[in-house]
């Protein structure tokens, strides 16, 4: 069952990158049509990574590695606020 | 009959956890799935929205894994093991308070009454909710 969990948070992981660089892509090639859509589009890709985290806490990690799971969980959720707070604050 | 008791109530808490970790995948991939749908033009809709939805099904999954960590609480056997489920358990609750706020917040903007839809694609429909998003796409 751990293999499979893992195996879920690496599909995640995978899925947020193809997220991140359509995003990236998009924003560089049509700046003006797609202002916005950048932060939103990073904001989708934490939330597949926030998953990926959450599925890799399942597995019981050690404990030297669950404060490193713990970090990277709580970072992505203040980058994830700090995306959407910018994106109030600009719209 | 303790021992008994700690194997049945630690098979349960194994059990729960896996439903929780499942709407977590399920979640992933549907997510997924709607995210291509949109980005190819079939069923557009904003990221904001996609954001949402997978949020929903984390916070779905998040209850599961708290309901396997209270389980264990009832069967730790160790300090170590105490001390694990107490950060797993602090940070699932952490974060299951940061997203059923978001999803609050998220349905407290979105006050049509078509948004009760449960993949949350109803949201976006109010005036007031394009006017929030500004100038973005498939709006």
């Amino acid at each position: 069952m751990k293999e499979a969990v893992a195996l879920g948070a690496q599909v995640a992981i995978g899925m947020a990158a193809l997220v991140a660089v359509i995003a990236v892509v998009r924003a560089a090639l049509a700046p003006r049509e797609t202002a916005g859509a950048l932060g939103a589009g990073l904001g989708l890709t934490l939330e597949f990574l926030l998953a990926a985290g959450l599925l890799r806490l399942a597995t019981r990690p050690s404990l030297a590695h669950l404060g490193m799971a713990a970090f990277i969980i709580v970072l992505r959720k203040v980058i994830s606020m700090g995306l959407r707070y910018a994106q109030t604050a600009a719209g | 009959m303790e021992e008994t008791l700690r194997d049945i109530v630690g098979n349960v808490a194994l059990v729960v956890e896996a439903i929780g970790a499942l709407i977590i995948a399920v979640g992933v991939l549907s997510s997924f799935a709607a995210y291509v749908g949109s980005e190819l033009h079939i069923r557009p809709r904003s990221y904001e929205s996609l954001r949402l939805g997978l949020g929903r099904f984390l916070a779905l999954g998040l209850e599961f894994q708290l309901a396997a960590d209270i389980l264990s609480t009832a069967v730790s056997p160790s300090w170590e093991e105490i001390g694990k489920l107490g950060a797993i358990a602090g940070i699932r609750t952490v974060l299951n308070y940061f997203l059923a706020q978001d999803l609050t917040r998220a349905q407290g903007e979105a006050s049509s009454p078509g948004d009760d839809h449960p993949d949350g694609s109803g949201g976006g429909t109010s005036p007031m909710m394009a006017a929030l998003r500004g100038p973005r796409r498939n709006q």
